[in-house]
């Protein structure tokens, strides 16, 4: 999720298309030195993009995540080298998105796919909505979790039961959110979001002259990566 | 008799909520807990309860160590009621809802249908067991989640804002159930920030603030030192505003404010 | 009967509920128990609920499945982050048509099957796919995909699917009765009522008693709890509310609901402000000066990169007012706005209502339980009891004619019973 501000200046546009030109690169090719190529280009992105914390945390998770689809696949006897190949896409491909969402606002995200990607707005609002009430609802799962607690509640050792008795905690969120979801509408409707056709977007979404130089840069390593090993 | 003994706390990573304190509470009375925003008063009665743990020092119930017990073991001894009843209100009746902590607690067949016909008698709701939870209006709600604290029949009962939202007849029904509950010998603490809901339903008040006990006594030996109440960021209550304002002393009810205008009256026409 | 041109809140249900679903799903991804190793996709079970609830169009069920893709994407580091795009869309679409469909609406005596079925299908498809993209892609082995992979995505289809059908029933009756919970043929009766510009109106009366009907009828809002009007005319000055554009309603009329959480929908303070001038479509440059002076308006200054979430609550009510102040209107009309917030933030959100009313000219008009906040203020006061209209005029004749005729004499403040005891020399 993103925390920080657009600091880099690069257009979200420029980040998506980035991350679709080494994905596709990365599935164009098997050769171990190619792929390494492309994974020392992402990093050097991650660092010129300035993720910080979260953008680090993430890649290092998915370096863990990495290292285990290799074993699991060696321990299938499958040959080293497909081993690493597969865990090197995997990783150039899971990071490739995580710089867009991890140095981007979501607002700038959304624009984005609303002016350049013909997303209708519906669904880049309920993208953004969706974000806000995830920490509202954690705190809210924690008080329900209390006061379910209260009368008795405690999860079961055994796991199909533990789904049914999961209901618990699940219910009076869901029954919550479907009241809620009334009042939503009408503040919406209130606030002119089903006025289609004339809204204007804070975030810039434009490319700038540094967006295409980098997305040429970044086209021009790939391809030749790809073709030359 | 509910006893703290040492108690510190603090949130990981915070700064200290409670700083060493010891606190004894009556519990065949009304004990409410009032203190500014953030001195702690959902945290201290969530300790009790077990929902959070302390850094240090114990819990006691009736001499019985509890501060080691989760919190739904202690569900037989304590009842707690949140704020909100929306955040806990599952089942798909007002029967199934009060059932559901006796049957948890593995109270027998026949003690939980007496155990929730009890409650739900008390609570009012007797005619709306087989009624859907969620339909129900917030006062009937909140006294629900009441019910379905009784069911298990604790000795005490948590009430952590109960009145908020409501509109004035739903609170005076709910308050006249506090106080019917703590007649049948049940111990209420009471956490509120209305100040005339404790002058006139408390038998002790418990003020928090700086990380200790600031206070621990009666209402009206609160509410007697005006400056102390305010330095605590309470507001003293209406009826005592009132009567201070028109040189009545202090009194802390409505109806005491009535009885002393009534006996000035008196003494006016006698003369 | 007002047939229907107007807003229904009903229209944008699907996207709401939708939201606040898989916002749920979210979470319950991170803290929802797990069967041994496996957890389930909780995002599938709650937009399949969603569209179980909703019945949305084919497109509409495509863009359901779109949006949980990308929010997956953005929340958890997944191993192949495209295939989520692909294989939720696809599965909410089939989730979409067999909803739509009502194909699998069976019963096996008196158990519909419905929701089992196709949260079965849905998550088996999502599941299936993705695993499937997972295998071509990275060129796994055969025997992983064929005895772990695809055995796990029956697995969590089967768990998704049992939690899906013990959810469905219940919410589904409250989504519905939600629709018509007010059997009686009117909610409100015979209204008359006259709100003068520029006054300070207070409407009170028990939960229950048609207060918030009243003031959403006054904003032209028909929620689908109540079914309409009959015979009835609204004006704000000459502006005739049940007939002309709705679009243009929202530069006439502000509502601030009492559940501030449902009405703030953006991340940040600025994003929030922001979303309703987006909406009309103020320049940005506009749309920074107004906020500015909202936000120092409410007292929210310096808070504009703040998350919405770590605001408290009053501060959090403060911000629905900021917004719906940046509309601009004339009007304002609060329902129970300190009701979810503590004394010290009541009291602040009551004197930036009186700011508002006194220096800026705004009409605001707020339904209300607790008087002790207005009590000492120029106002006027209309009581409401079991849909009919009591009483309309200044707060003192109110307050008189409530105490007379015992109409909810309980709200009203002991401070000015008192006083009117005093003075007819009752005590």
């Amino acid at each position: 999720m993103t925390a920080n501000n657009d600091m880099t200046g690069f257009a979200a546009l420029t980040k998506l298309l980035m991350a679709l030109t080494v994905s596709v690169a990365s599935l164009c090719t098997t050769d171990l030195y190619a792929l390494g190529i492309l994974i020392i280009l992402e990093l050097i992105c991650a660092v010129i993009m300035g993720g910080g914390k979260t953008l680090w945390k993430g890649i290092g998770a998915l370096v863990i995540f990495a290292v285990i689809l290799a074993f699991i696949q060696l321990i299938f006897s499958t040959p080293l080298f497909l081993s690493l190949g597969s865990a090197y896409k995997m990783f150039i491909m899971a990071v490739s998105l995580l710089i867009l969402v991890a140095t981007t606002p979501t607002q700038t995200i959304t624009a984005s796919l609303v002016k350049q990607c013909r997303l209708p707005y519906d669904y880049a609002f309920m993208i953004t909505a969706v974000l806000r009430f995830v920490p509202d609802l954690l705190k809210e799962s924690k008080e329900v979790r209390q006061a379910q607690a209260c009368r008795g509640f405690h999860p079961s050792k055994n796991p199909v039961r533990r789904i049914v008795d999961y209901m618990m905690i699940l219910k009076p969120m869901v029954f919550k959110a479907i009241s809620r979801s009334e009042n939503m509408a009408i503040s919406l409707s209130l606030r002119g979001f089903a006025d289609k056709g004339k809204r204007t977007f804070m975030s810039s979404t434009k490319l700038h002259t540094s967006d295409y130089t980098v997305l040429l840069l970044n086209l021009c390593i790939c391809v030749a990566a790809v073709k030359y090993f | 008799m509910l006893n703290l003994k040492n108690i510190s706390f603090s949130y990981a990573g915070r700064e200290k909520i409670f700083d060493n304190i010891d606190l004894q509470i009556d519990t065949s009375l009304i004990t409410a807990i009032a203190g500014r925003n953030g001195t702690g008063k959902t945290t201290l009665t969530r300790l009790i309860m077990g929902l959070v743990k302390a850094k240090a020092g114990t819990v006691e119930l009736d001499g019985k160590i509890i501060s080691d017990m989760p919190s739904y073991t202690l569900a037989k001894y304590i009842g707690y009621v949140f704020q909100n009843p929306d955040h806990q209100l599952f089942a798909s009746t007002v029967y199934e809802e009060t059932a559901y902590a006796p049957s948890k607690l593995g109270m027998n067949a026949e003690q939980i249908k007496k155990n929730v016909s009890q409650a739900l008698a008390d609570t009012g709701l007797s005619t709306k067991q087989n009624f859907m939870p969620q339909t129900l209006s917030l006062g009937d709600k909140q006294r629900l989640s009441i019910a379905s604290s009784l069911a298990a029949a604790p000795k005490l009962l948590i009430l952590d804002e109960p009145t908020s939202g409501q509109d004035c007849r739903e609170r005076t029904v709910l308050l006249r159930l506090m106080r019917k509950l703590n007649k049948e010998g049940i111990g209420i603490i009471l956490v509120t920030h209305d100040m005339d809901i404790l002058a006139e339903h408390a038998d002790r008040v418990v003020v928090l603030a700086d990380k200790k006990i600031a206070f621990n006594g009666t209402p009206r030996g609160l509410f007697a030192d005006t400056e102390k109440t305010t330095a605590f960021g309470l507001e003293l209550p209406e009826a005592a505003r009132i009567s201070n304002e028109i040189g009545l002393g202090l009194c802390l009810t409505p109806r005491e404010l009535y009885k002393k205008l009534a006996e000035r009256r008196k003494s006016n026409d006698s003369k | 009967m007002v047939k229907d041109k107007h807003y229904k809140g009903s229209d944008l249900r699907w996207i709401t509920i939708t939201t606040l679903l898989l916002a749920i799903g979210v979470i319950l991804r991170i803290i929802s128990p797990n069967v041994g190793g496996i957890s389930l996709n909780w995002n599938i079970v709650m937009y399949s609920t969603a569209i179980l609830l909703c019945r949305p169009s084919l497109r509409q069920g495509f863009g359901i499945g779109l949006v949980s893709g990308i929010i997956a994407t953005m929340t958890s580091k997944a191993a192949l982050p495209y295939a989520n795009l692909i294989s939720d869309p696809a599965a909410a679409f089939v989730c979409a048509l067999l909803a739509g469909t009502h194909f699998l609406d069976i019963k096996i005596g008196r158990v519909r099957l419905e929701p089992v079925l196709v949260i079965f299908i849905t998550t088996f498809i999502s599941g299936g796919v993705f695993v499937t993209l997972t295998k071509v892609i990275l060129s796994l082995p055969m025997p992983l995909y064929l005895y772990a992979m695809m055995p796990a995505v029956l697995l969590v289809a089967a768990l998704g699917s049992i939690a899906g059908q013990l959810l469905y029933f219940p919410a589904a009756k409250i989504f519905n009765d939600d629709n018509t919970l007010n059997k009686k043929p009117f909610i409100l009766h015979d209204i008359n009522l006259t709100v003068p510009k520029g006054s300070f109106f207070i409407i009170t009366g028990v939960n229950g008693s048609g207060k918030t009907t009243l003031l959403l009828s006054m904003a032209g809002v028909r929620p689908s709890y109540f079914g309409g009007f009959e015979n009835s005319s609204i004006h704000i000055g000459e502006f005739d509310v049940l007939k002309e554009n709705p679009a243009l309603l929202n530069r006439k009329i502000g509502v601030v609901m009492a559940d501030y959480e449902a009405q703030l929908v953006t991340e940040t303070v600025d994003d929030e402000i922001a979303f309703s001038l987006e909406n009309t479509g103020m320049a940005p440059q506009d749309i920074i000066k107004k906020r500015n002076d909202v936000l120092k308006k409410t007292g929210l200054e310096n808070m504009g990169k703040r998350k919405v979430a770590s605001l408290s609550g009053g501060q959090k009510q403060r911000l629905v007012i900021a917004a719906v102040l940046a509309m601009d209107t004339p009007v304002l009309v609060l329902d129970e706005p300190v009701a979810a917030v503590d004394p010290e933030g009541a009291k602040e959100i009551y004197s930036l209502l009186y700011k508002l009313n006194k220096e800026y000219g705004k009409t605001i008009i707020v339904a209300e339980h607790d008087l002790k906040y207005v009590l000492d203020m120029k106002a006027q006061m209309a009581v409401i009891d079991k849909a009919y209209l009591k009483f309309a005029g200044e707060m003192d004749e109110c307050f008189k004619y409530m105490y007379e005729n015992k109409v909810y004499p309980e709200v009203i403040p002991l401070r000015w019973k008192i006083r009117w005891e005093m003075e007819k020399n009752i005590c």
